[in-house]
């Protein structure tokens, strides 16, 4: 059993008043002693260590039991100046959660009847508003409903002047506990927001794959924010595109272009809700994926897209704050993937010169080492290389009983799979020279390459044949140059019999052409890295200006005449430089 | 050593998802991966058990976020047991508490499931 010893002191006053009742004394005084004892247990209760929540109920109970009033709430000033409901019992239902005050609030004690507030008296079924003041300032306000069968009169307003008094200091306390912890609320989300950008930003640099740097970026912002769609617009070459979709998809990621996407990035600064966008194919897309607010992707002053932030489930609205983490987040995004894109092309750029370097090394070892030796007879070769491999090739091919065969080709197209069709050029024309005459073997290697390479795959080529006892050079063009056969006194003409280019047509025919070398006379085959050199403005070298250098030449060697030409062809291009491989095979009788 | 591990048992038709670690930016895409594959295996009823759980960055409960409209449009709810100190801050301070059922153990969201309470926190 709890002895009374034990019991809270306004227990042991209750009992003592009990006594006093049961003795006979005078309403008035037990009334008074049982206001103080209310007093004082308000008193306490304000003063202990309930939160303040549990601390405004208990005094309002207090207060209503002892006025025995059935209706009461306790509305306190917020930091917007607003009173919001804390504390209340038997309102009307559909009581407002913030009184409806117009004008300042009281600083006395204000009834109905006295016409004033008449909205917060209405609201809340109340007869009467007690402020409670602290240096001043309203800070909290008590109303009460009717009481059973009586009014507020004096004795009672005194009683809650009284209550007023003890409940101000600890209701101003609440409001500064509350104040800091909102505060301190704000800092934790500050705290918060620096560690994921920190966290996020270490990922980033270590990220090289553009897919996982939208994910992260968007699941960041989706966490932070609390949305639980997202989308990022992004620019492309082209345009703006809906570049990645999180959450409820549209599915139409990827899918197109949107002029309307690229008008917006032009002028989008900063954070900017969907409802403020101009009517438009964009804002009804936004809308119908329930998207409510854009936040730019900045590089520096550049805005390379945006994230579109779907609808607060919680019903929320986006406040600055969560505009600049998003701005923060999009800056880091972009200038991630901006390194990824870079990174990308440089790693492509490096595979296409890795690429041109085996070319050039394929290219390189097709040429002839070794000059045949011709006793009477002068060959010369040279082949300049331009800045992309081309598809030029010569070759000295050796024959039975001192026959040579010489070859100029130019295969179509570039790189890699230009130089592996001019080793099966070179393969094949080897295979088979001195075995047919320079037509059929012209038709086996056209057959062949028909065959074996893709339809838009040529090679242009010409192929002859010299036996140097009897001079005669016998031939076969398939839709190369025609090489420029030089007379003795300087005049030109072309050697051009044969067929059409190889490798295009199943059933091409060709024919031989024969010509006799006379001694001073010479064959040219160039390919149209010669001819086709350019000035910057686009004028051709051209045959004329080729016939020209060789008729010019006619009395020098063939090594002199050969460079003369390819210098010719350089100095004309200029400052155009070299468009294509530029090759030089010359042939000249003593 | 990795910084997060996602360990997943079924009890019935309920999915229970138990992160162990650290989800942030680097490891999120583990615990991602676990929650995809829980809803193309059709389940939608889901707790993500986090007592093992030390920490949570935004990217995870982005994850979250951008998974629960397909579960909640299936029928189903993702809800949260067994979350330390510091994880049920950010949880607070984010105001996750008010967009999720958070329980103090695992048996009782499990139990949740099974009286078949609403999604709504």
């Amino acid at each position: 059993m709890t002895s009374v010893g034990d019991l809270p002191v306004v227990f042991q006053y209750q009992r003592a008043l009990d006594e006093f009742r049961r003795e006979g004394h005078e309403p008035p005084l037990l009334k008074r002693m049982s206001e103080l004892i209310s007093l004082l247990d308000l008193t306490t209760t304000l003063n202990s260590a309930l939160s303040s929540e549990e601390i405004l109920d208990a005094a309002l109970l207090i207060v209503l039991g002892e006025l025995q009033a059935s209706r009461g709430c306790l509305l306190v000033r917020e930091e917007d100046g607003r009173f919001g409901m804390r504390a209340a019992r038997g309102l009307p239902g559909q009581a407002p959660a913030h009184a409806p005050l117009s004008g300042d609030a009281p600083s006395e004690i204000v009834l109905r009847e006295s016409g004033l507030h008449p909205e917060a008296f209405a609201a809340y079924g109340l007869e009467l508003l007690c402020p409670v003041e602290k240096r001043g300032r309203t800070i909290a306000l008590l109303g009460l409903g009717p009481r059973e069968g009586r009014s507020y009169a004096d004795d009672a307003r005194a009683f809650l002047r009284s209550v007023a008094a003890c409940a101000s200091t600890p209701i101003e306390n609440g409001l500064i506990h509350r104040e800091l912890r909102q505060l301190n609320q704000r800092l934790s989300v500050k705290v918060f927001q620096l560690n994921n950008l920190f966290d996020i930003s270490r990922e980033l640099t270590a990220s090289f794959d553009e897919e996982s740097i939208k994910n992260l970026v968007t699941s960041t912002l989706m966490g932070h924010l609390m949305v639980s769609r997202c989308a990022l617009y992004l620019t492309e070459a082209d345009g703006v595109s809906l570049a990645h979709e999180r959450g409820a998809r549209s599915g139409e990621a990827s899918a197109l272009l949107d002029p309307a996407a690229t008008a917006l990035v032009e002028t989008l600064r900063m954070p900017l809700t969907v409802a403020e966008l101009p009517a438009g194919s964009l804002k009804d897309r936004l809308l119908r994926t329930r998207m409510a607010f854009l936040v730019p992707l900045r590089i520096g002053e550049r805005t390379e897209g945006f994230f579109a932030v779907g609808e607060r489930p919680s019903g929320a609205s986006f406040n600055e704050e969560d505009g600049d983490f998003a701005m923060t987040l999009g800056r880091q995004a972009a200038a991630a993937i901006e390194a990824v894109r870079l990174h990308r092309m440089r790693v492509e750029k490096q595979r296409q010169d890795r690429e041109m370097q085996i070319a050039r090394e394929i290219q390189q070892s097709l040429f002839p080492s070794v000059r045949p030796s011709l006793p009477g007879y002068e060959l010369s070769a040279l082949s300049h290389p331009c800045y992309q491999v081309g598809g030029d090739h010569y070759d000295f091919i050796p024959l039975p009983d001192g026959r040579v065969a010489l070859t100029i080709a130019d295969v179509s197209g570039k790189g890699a799979p230009a130089s592996i069709l001019m080793a099966s050029v070179h393969a094949s024309l080897r295979a088979l020279a001195g075995t047919l005459t320079p037509a059929a073997l012209m038709s086996r290697v056209n057959l062949f390459l028909y065959e074996s390479t893709q339809a838009n795959k040529y090679v242009t080529l010409f192929y002859g044949e010299l036996d140097p006892a009897s001079r005669r050079f016998s031939y076969v063009n398939a839709g190369h140059i025609p090489p420029y056969h030089v007379a003795a006194d300087g005049s030109v003409s072309r050697l051009g019999e044969g067929g059409p280019v190889l490798g295009l047509l199943e059933d091409a025919t060709f024919d031989t052409g024969s010509i006799v070398l006379a001694p001073g006379e010479s064959v040219t085959m160039v390919t149209d890295g010669v001819t086709e050199a350019a000035t910057p403005d686009g004028d051709e070298f051209g045959d004329e200006r080729v016939e020209a250098v060789l008729h010019a030449c006619a009395e020098r060697t063939a090594d002199d005449a050969l460079h003369s030409l390819a210098d010719a062809a350089t100095a004309w291009a200029g400052a155009a430089g070299c468009s294509d491989d530029l090759t030089i095979l010359m042939l000249k009788a003593h | 050593m990795s910084d997060l591990t996602v360990d997943t048992r079924d009890v019935e038709d309920i999915r229970l998802l138990y992160p162990r670690g650290f989800i942030n930016a680097h490891t999120v895409r583990v615990f991602e991966h676990e929650l995809q594959r829980t809803l193309q295996e059709g389940r939608f009823k889901v707790v993500v058990d986090c007592s093992g759980l030390a920490y949570i960055a935004s990217a995870g409960l982005g994850a979250i976020m951008g998974s629960i409209e397909e579960i909640r449009g299936n029928g189903g709810d993702l809800r949260l047991a067994g979350l330390n100190e510091t994880v049920r801050n950010i949880f607070e301070i984010l105001g996750f508490n008010h967009l999720y059922r958070i329980f103090p153990s695992e048996a009782e969201a499990i139990l949740s499931f099974r009286q078949g309470g609403g999604s709504t926190a």
